[in-house]
């Protein structure tokens, strides 16, 4: 019965982009051999409102370590769904299930739980979220909820991700104030200042800058370049330039199909789809 | 052309309608205006009516005496014991003269006037001289003890025995005053009978138990409504059986509260009796049965509450491997402190207000010490029963009223205070449209 099912998904996703499939399940050929992967994806689908809508078809996707990998697509393709399935958010959505593996560092995501995972995977929210306290302890939150009570050690966690995001030089001497009191950009920096506090492997980022203007945008940008060395970075955006400029990879996802996922050089100079070329090119959003 | 035209036609003709209807819709405009500031003139008027009576009626005994006394009388008759004769030279120097304070220097005491709740006189002794026989040789009649007599006991009577043999009466209610309470003694040189009672009619005792009641209130109902809001908001899944419990906690916020004190009196009162002996109602079984009818409103209180965070902290908290007990603690609740304040004074008010239920479920009679096992009244028991008697207390009554009006206009205010604190803080706080991730 089930096996019924994959079949005919699979027929499915054929009949979308047949080239692909006939040389392996993924989507892109296997040439990045010397990346280490920390996210596998493996025939996973995802359904909301009791397997009623399926947001996921069939995803195969490797995620590698130390780069970005951007998600874009039109609206309503399933990339925030994938995002949050990378730190399991999705289990808060009611009646919602899934079927298929995710891998992370080669262990199923569901042997962990929740509180280990997600203080390895740590998530930026497309609205900057800060708690309403100070921006000290918006920062030290994730570490004292792991337990870590020595202030020194705190201190010392909470100064270097605050430098780490380039918002010590401007909050330095408020760190008391409220974080929300904070600008948009500024507040977006605190809220990625709070996930590397944690020291976490991967961050995902949903449309981190879909609500700041260019120049907060901007330093968001120089960030995520920057973090990369550290961490490994998946964002999510509509801005195909953004995912030009920051990105190593690019997937492309549409109707809740992994489209294509190539090299973010190669996806947006010669892109082997029809349908991302004319994403690319603007023919359809 | 041809459209312009009938454009012009048409507003003509508006316009005409307007001008003629305009008189008309004036009219209307005016009759509703004076309707509705007439009824509303009504009800502040109902409203100033019912309050200004409780002020006038209430304010003359709204005194500090019928706050610090119990509402029962205690009475004691005392004696001097049968041996005992009066020797003339006592040494009573030591006794402190006031102007107001009549002295019997016979005996070595000052009587003094003062009012009871009723406004009458009364008479008590206000000072004793070490060597007085008052001192240490007062005994109670039934008992033979030794009893030290206290500014609380007023002289309901006191028979001496004159040297002569003969017995003189005299009354605290008669004419003479404390004068004539005096002239008495002076004549006598033992005391045969005597009865002294301190006063009654106060409501020490209720206020006591009233506060008694609104903490054991709180401390029943807040933790279990806050629980409760917090499972519903945030653990409960959407299922047929939640949607049941929310339809029903909406529901049981509309049974008429003395249904759930017969229901308190019911299973509370035989199961506390079970566990402690105790005979009837009293302050635990009351407050059980406040927190039964509390429970819906705090929870839908707290529940909204909780609802109105922002979901992207809790989601944001979550997100960063905090578990579900950390984001309860350090988002959800200082998040929704407004709601369980309100709950909060939600709960003293109710307390404070409520009489039907608590007639049967913490028990009707005015007791002298406030005790957690015996029956008790809280204030507004209180006035049901001084009004239920054969001579309805109605200034009492009306004093009372005044003391709850009060904590209830300081509760409303300080719950209009309370979110403008709070705000300073949650204004400050994040407020965007996130799409909100249903549970
Ligand atoms: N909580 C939910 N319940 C039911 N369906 C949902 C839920 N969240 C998302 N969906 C559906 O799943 C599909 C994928 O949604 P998702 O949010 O992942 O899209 P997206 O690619 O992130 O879109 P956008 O670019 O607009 O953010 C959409 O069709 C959406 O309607
Ligand atoms: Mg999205």
């Amino acid at each position: 019965m089930l096996n019924l099912f994959k079949n005919k998904k699979k027929e499915n996703n054929t009949s979308l982009n047949n080239e692909m499939i006939s040389n392996d399940k993924l989507p892109y050929s296997k040439e990045y051999t010397n990346e280490q992967v920390m996210f596998e994806v493996k025939d996973f689908n995802f359904y909301y409102d009791k397997k009623s809508k399926l947001a996921l078809k069939d995803i195969n996707l490797e995620i590698f370590k130390n780069k970005v990998t951007a998600f874009i697509g039109p609206s309503g393709c399933g990339k925030s769904t994938l995002l949050r399935c990378f730190d399991r958010m999705n289990e808060l959505i009611q009646d919602s299930s899934y079927d298929g593996q995710i891998l992370y560092k080669n262990k199923e995501i569901h042997s962990f739980n929740t509180i280990e995972l997600r203080s390895k995977v740590g998530m930026v929210f497309q609205q900057p979220n800060p708690f309403p306290m100070s921006i000290y302890n918006n920062v030290a939150y994730g570490p004292k909820c792991q337990g870590l009570k020595d202030k020194k050690e705190l201190d010392k966690i909470v100064l270097n991700s605050l430098k780490d995001v380039g918002l010590y030089d401007e909050v330095s001497d408020r760190l008391n104030i409220s974080g929300s009191s904070l600008s948009g950009g500024q507040q977006q920096r605190l809220c990625i200042a709070r996930c590397i506090a944690m020291s976490p492997d991967v961050i995902l980022m949903d449309e981190p800058t879909s609500a700041l203007d260019p120049i907060a945008t901007q330093k968001i940008e120089e960030l995520i370049k920057k973090l990369k060395e550290k961490y490994t970075i998946i964002i999510v955006t509509h801005n195909m330039q953004q995912a030009a400029r920051i990105s190593d990879y690019t997937a492309f996802f549409m109707l809740g199909e992994l489209v294509e996922f190539n090299k973010t050089e190669e996806f947006f100079a010669r892109p082997k789809n029809k349908k991302s070329e004319d994403y690319i090119t603007g023919k359809f959003s | 052309m041809t459209m312009s035209k009938n454009k012009n036609n048409k507003s003509i003709s508006l316009s005409d309608i307007v001008s003629r209807n305009i008189k008309n819709r004036r009219f209307k405009d005016y009759f509703t205006n004076g309707i509705t500031s007439i009824f509303s003139f009504l009800c502040v008027l109902i409203l100033a009516l019912v309050i200004g009576y409780v002020l006038i009626e209430g304010s003359p005994y709204l005194t500090a005496n019928f706050i610090s006394t119990n509402y029962a009388q205690s009475s004691v008759t005392l004696k001097t014991d049968s041996e005992f004769v009066l020797d003339e030279n006592r040494d009573y120097s030591d006794l402190m003269r006031y102007e107001d304070t009549v002295y019997s220097d016979k005996w070595g005491i000052g009587i003094k006037t003062k009012k009871d709740n009723d406004q009458n006189d009364i008479y008590y002794i206000s000072e004793i001289s070490v060597n007085s026989p008052f001192n240490d040789e007062i005994i109670r009649a039934d008992d033979k003890s030794i009893f030290q007599i206290t500014p609380d006991f007023y002289i309901n009577y006191i028979t001496v025995k004159t040297s002569d043999g003969m017995y003189i009466t005299v009354f605290g209610n008669d004419e003479g005053g404390a004068e004539a309470i005096v002239s008495t003694l002076e004549q006598g040189i033992a005391i045969q009978d005597s009865d002294f009672k301190t006063l009654g009619g106060g409501i020490r005792s209720s206020l006591i138990t009233t506060v008694i009641l609104i903490l054991f209130t709180i401390i029943f109902s807040l933790p279990l409504g806050v629980g409760g809001a917090i499972y519903l908001a945030y653990y409960a899944k959407n299922t047929r059986l939640t949607r049941i419990l929310r339809s029903l906690v909406d529901m049981s916020s509309g049974i008429p509260s003395i249904i759930f004190g017969l229901v308190g009196a019911a299973i509370f009162i035989p199961i506390m009796s079970s566990m402690t002996g105790a005979v009837g109602g009293n302050v635990i079984t009351g407050s059980l049965t406040l927190t039964l009818i509390l429970l819906p409103t705090i929870v839908k209180t707290v529940e909204e509450s909780i609802k109105s965070i922002n979901p992207s902290l809790i989601q944001g908290s979550l997100a960063l491997g905090a578990s579900n007990f950390q984001t309860i603690f350090k988002i959800i609740i200082p998040n929704s402190l407004d709601g369980i304040l309100n709950a909060a004074i939600l709960s003293i008010g109710r307390a404070i207000g409520e009489s039907a239920a608590l007639v049967f479920a913490m028990g009707t009679l005015i007791t002298a010490a406030p005790s957690l096992t015996s029956s008790n009244t809280s204030l507004a028991v209180h006035i049901w029963y001084i009004l239920s008697g054969e001579h309805p207390a109605y200034g009492q009554a009306c004093a009372i009223s005044i003391m709850i009006l009060c904590v209830v206009l300081v509760l409303s205010i300080i719950s209009k205070v309370i979110p403008i604190l709070l705000n300073k803080r949650k204004t400050k706080g994040v407020k965007q449209n996130v799409k909100p991730i249903q549970k």
